[in-house]
C-alpha cells in the first residue's frame, strides 16, 4: 500500500528544494580549500554540536532503532547514552592534537606520526569506511521510500545523493554545517512530534507506561541474549567500537571539530553533544518503536507489523496528511545530514591524501575544483554500493557487520599513536595490515569468535567481532612495539600526548597562553591597510599580548561564527578604546561588515 | 533471566577503567593542570557528567519495576 497523500508528497518536495537552495547559498563563503573542508575554522560550539548530532543520526537510525525499540524496548537507547566515557580522551588529548597540529585528515596524521606507508594504508581503509557508510545510508532511505511510495530503492538513492552532491559541490563544509543545523532541529522535532501524537492516540502517559512489560522498560538488553540484540555484543560493537570510530576516525567528525573556532569551543560542543543532544536524539529515533509496542498491546496496531516498517507505520497511523509528510521529510533530513558530511570527508581525503600527493604545489583553486569533483564522484560510488547492502538480512546487521569489520585496526592504531610515545611505525603498519587480515578471517571463519562469546549463541557471534578486532590489534601493537625501535619525541611535536605543548608552540609561533581566557570584548572596526591592532586597555581585558591569536566575529551570535576571522594581535594602538583596527584583507576574508560591532576573544 | 544489573556493572566497570586511565594520562602528562581553576572546573564537570549517566541508568533499572 502506498502511504501518504499529495500534500505529504508536496511537503517532501518543498523540503528538498529548501535544502538545495539553503545549502547552495553558502557557496559564497567558500573561497579556498580551507573554507571548503574546514569552514575557515570559525564556527561556534553550538553550531558544531548540532551538526555532529545531525551527522550521527542517519536515516538508518530512525529505521534501525525504531525496529529494535519495538522488539526490545528502552534498551534501544543504550548505544546513544554512553559516549561520556570518551570525553577525557577526546577533549584533553585528541582535540588539542588535531587542532594545533593543523592536520587535515587522519591519513595525514598517520604520515606525520609514522610514515607514508601508514598513510597509504589508512587512506584505503578510510575510503572503504566512508564510501560504505554513504552506501548504507542511501540503501536505508531507499527501503523507507519503497515502503511509503513504492519507489525503487535505487531511484531514491540516486535522487537523494544528487541533491546532497549539488549543495556540497557549491558550499562544502559551510553548507554542511549550516544545513545540518536546520536538519538536526527538524529531525529532533519530528521525533518528539511522533511521541506526543502517539501518546495522544494511546490516551495518556500513564496508559503508555502501564501497557509495557517490565523487561521492555530496562535500559540494557539481557546480557547475552537474544542473539540478535544481546547487551555484550552490542556493547562492544556499537557502544565501544562504533563510538570510538565515530569520534576518532570519522573524517567528517574530525573536520567538524577542525571547523570550530577554538579547542575551547570544541570542548563545549562535545559537552552539548554527549550530555544533551545525544539523549534527545536517542529518544527521537527510538520512540516510534515504543509507541508501536504500546499501541499493539492496547490493540491499536496489528500484531503482524514488520519491525523494519514500524517507524513508517506508526508515523502514518498517528498523523494527519501533511504532518506525515513533515516526519518523512525529517527522515530525509537525517539521511542528508549524514551523507553530506561523509561526502565532504571523502573529498578531503581525496584532495589532501591523493591529489596533493601526485600533483603537489598547485594553486588552491586547482585543489578546490578537485574537491568539488570528488564530492560528486563519492555520491556516485555510494549509489553503486547500494546493491551490495541489499544482500544483508536486515539493516541492523548490514550496518553492524560493516562497521565492526573495518574500524578496529584504525581505532587501535590511533589510540596507541596518541597515547604511547614508544609506539613505533613498524607496529602501526603491522597493526593495520594484520588487524585487517584478522577481520577478514573472522568474516570467513566466524568460529574464531567463539572464545569471546560471553555465552552468546553462535548466530549472534558477529556482534563480538569488534572486541575480537580490538584485542588482536592491541596484541599486535604491543608485541611489535616492544620488538622495534621508537621514534625520537622531537620528530613528532604535537602528535602524541607527551608533545601537545610543542604542538601549541608551533601553532602559535611562540609560547602558548591558553589558560587565562580573559574577557570577551565588543568593539567597532576601523579599516586599515593590514594587521590587527587593539587599544592597550582592550588588550588588558583580553589578557592578550602582541602575537597572540585572536578570534574576531560579527556580534550577532546567531550567525554562529559564519562571519569571522582568526588573526594575530599586533602592537596596541593609543586611540579610542572601543575601536579595532583591522586590515582590509582580513575584513574580506572574514566576510565582516564594518558597519557592525564585532566581538573579540583571545584563543591562544 | 539475567540480572538487569549485570549489563550495568559490565558497562560501567569497563568505562570507568577507560575513563580513569585516560584522565590520569592527561594529568600525568600535564595536558591539564590541576593548579589552574579553569582546568579544575572542566575536570569536575566531566566527572559530574559521568556520575550523572551512572545514576541515570541505575534509576532507569529501578523505575522499570514501578
Amino acid at each position: 500500500m502506498i502511504k501518504g497523500t499529495v500534500l505529504d508528497f508536496a511537503i517532501i518536495v518543498c523540503y528538498f528544494l529548501f535544502i538545495l537552495g539553503f545549502g547552495t547559498f553558502f557557496g559564497k563563503y567558500v573561497k579556498s580549500t580551507k573554507d571548503f573542508f574546514f569552514g575557515g575554522q570559525r564556527f561556534s560550539w553550538w553550531l558544531i554540536g548540532f551538526s555532529c548530532v545531525a551527522t550521527t543520526v542517519g536515516s538508518y537510525s530512525f529505521i534501525k532503532y525504531s525496529a529494535v525499540a519495538y522488539q526490545y524496548g528502552f534498551s534501544s537507547t543504550m548505544t546513544y547514552l554512553n559516549d561520556w566515557f570518551i570525553l577525557p580522551l577526546f577533549i584533553f588529548i585528541w582535540l588539542p592534537i588535531i587542532y594545533y597540529s593543523r592536520i587535515t585528515s587522519i591519513p595525514e596524521y598517520f604520515e606525520k606520526r609514522f610514515n607514508s606507508t601508514t598513510r597509504t594504508i589508512s587512506v584505503f581503509i578510510l575510503l572503504v569506511y566512508l564510501l560504505g557508510y554513504i552506501g548504507i545510508n542511501l540503501y536505508t532511505i531507499g527501503v523507507a521510500f519503497n515502503a511509503m511510495f513504492g519507489w525503487d530503492v535505487m531511484i531514491t538513492a540516486i535522487l537523494i545523493s544528487f541533491v546532497c552532491a549539488v549543495y556540497m559541490h557549491a558550499g562544502g563544509q559551510t553548507s554542511v554545517i549550516m544545513t545540518d543545523l536546520a536538519q538536526a532541529l527538524m529531525l529532533l522535532s519530528a521525533g518528539f512530534l511522533v511521541f506526543f501524537l502517539g501518546i495522544e492516540k494511546i490516551g495518556s502517559i500513564s496508559a503508555f507506561w502501564k501497557s509495557l512489560p517490565y523487561e521492555f522498560k530496562l535500559p540494557f538488553s539481557p546480557f547475552n541474549k537474544p542473539p540478535d540484540f544481546n547487551f555484550v555484543g552490542i556493547f562492544w560493537q556499537d557502544a565501544f567500537g562504533s563510538s570510538m570510530a565515530f569520534y576518532f576516525m570519522n573524517q567528517g567528525i574530525l573536520m567538524r571539530f577542525l571547523s570550530v573556532r577554538s579547542p575551547r569551543d570544541g570542548r563545549k560542543a562535545m559537552f552539548l553533544v554527549c550530555l544533551v543532544l545525544m539523549p534527545l536524539a536517542a529518544f527521537a529515533v527510538a520512540n516510534a518503536g515504543w509507541i508501536g509496542r504500546s499501541m499493539q498491546n492496547l490493540g491499536l496496531l496489528s500484531n503482524s507489523t514488520d519491525p523494519n516498517h514500524i517507524f513508517v507505520d506508526v508515523a502514518f497511523g498517528i498523523t494527519k496528511p501533511g504532518i506525515f509528510g513533515f516526519i518523512m521529510a525529517a527522515l530525509i533530513a537525517a539521511l542528508m545530514s549524514t551523507i553530506d558530511t561523509l561526502i565532504n570527508g571523502v573529498a578531503a581525503i581525496g584532495v589532501n591524501d591523493i591529489v596533493k600527493k601526485f600533483v603537489p604545489d598547485r594553486e588552491d583553486t586547482f585543489y578546490l575544483k578537485w574537491a568539488r569533483t570528488i564530492s560528486l564522484a563519492a555520491a556516485v560510488i555510494g549509489v553503486a554500493l547500494v546493491p551490495l547492502f541489499m544482500q544483508f538480512k536486515s539493516i541492523y546487521l548490514a550496518h553492524g557487520t560493516f562497521i565492526a569489520a573495518v574500524t578496529p585496526p584504525m581505532i587501535v592504531t590511533i589510540l596507541f599513536g596518541i597515547l604511547w610515545k614508544r609506539y613505533t611505525t613498524k607496529a602501526a603498519i603491522y597493526t593495520l595490515v594484520i588487524g585487517s587480515i584478522a577481520m577478514l578471517i573472522s568474516i570467513q571463519w566466524p568460529s574464531v569468535l567463539t572464545l569471546l562469546s560471553h555465552g552468546v549463541a553462535p548466530e549472534g557471534l558477529q556482534y563480538l567481532r569488534a572486541l575480537y578486532g580490538l584485542l588482536v590489534c592491541t596484541a599486535v601493537s604491543i608485541v611489535i612495539t616492544v620488538l622495534s625501535k621508537e621514534k625520537e619525541l622531537s620528530n613528532i611535536p604535537g602528535l602524541v600526548v607527551d608533545t601537545i605543548h610543542e604542538g601549541k608552540v608551533l601553532f602559535k609561533g611562540g609560547e602558548p597562553d591558553d589558560f587565562d581566557e580573559g574577557k570577551i570584548i565588543h568593539c567597532y572596526i576601523a579599516e586599515t591597510s593590514e594587521g590587527v591592532s587593539l587599544s592597550t586597555k582592550m588588550m588588558e581585558y583580553l589578557q592578550a599580548k602582541p602575537g597572540d591569536i585572536l578570534y574576531i566575529a560579527d556580534e550577532r551570535w546567531w550567525l554562529g561564527g559564519l562571519r569571522s576571522i582568526h588573526a594575530k594581535a599586533g602592537t596596541p594602538h593609543q586611540g579610542v578604546d572601543n575601536v579595532l583596527f583591522l586590515g582590509s584583507d582580513l575584513i574580506t576574508q572574514g566576510n565582516l561588515d564594518i558597519n557592525r560591532k564585532v566581538t573579540v576573544i583571545k584563543i591562544i | 533471566m539475567n540480572s538487569p544489573w549485570l549489563p550495568f556493572i559490565y558497562q560501567y566497570s569497563i568505562f570507568t577503567i577507560f575513563f580513569i586511565f585516560t584522565t590520569m594520562i592527561a594529568i600525568k602528562k600535564d595536558v591539564i593542570s590541576l593548579s589552574h581553576p579553569t582546568e579544575r572546573r572542566i575536570l569536575f564537570e566531566i566527572i559530574t557528567g559521568y556520575l550523572f549517566f551512572i545514576v541515570f541508568h541505575a534509576s532507569m533499572i529501578i523505575f522499570a519495576g514501578v
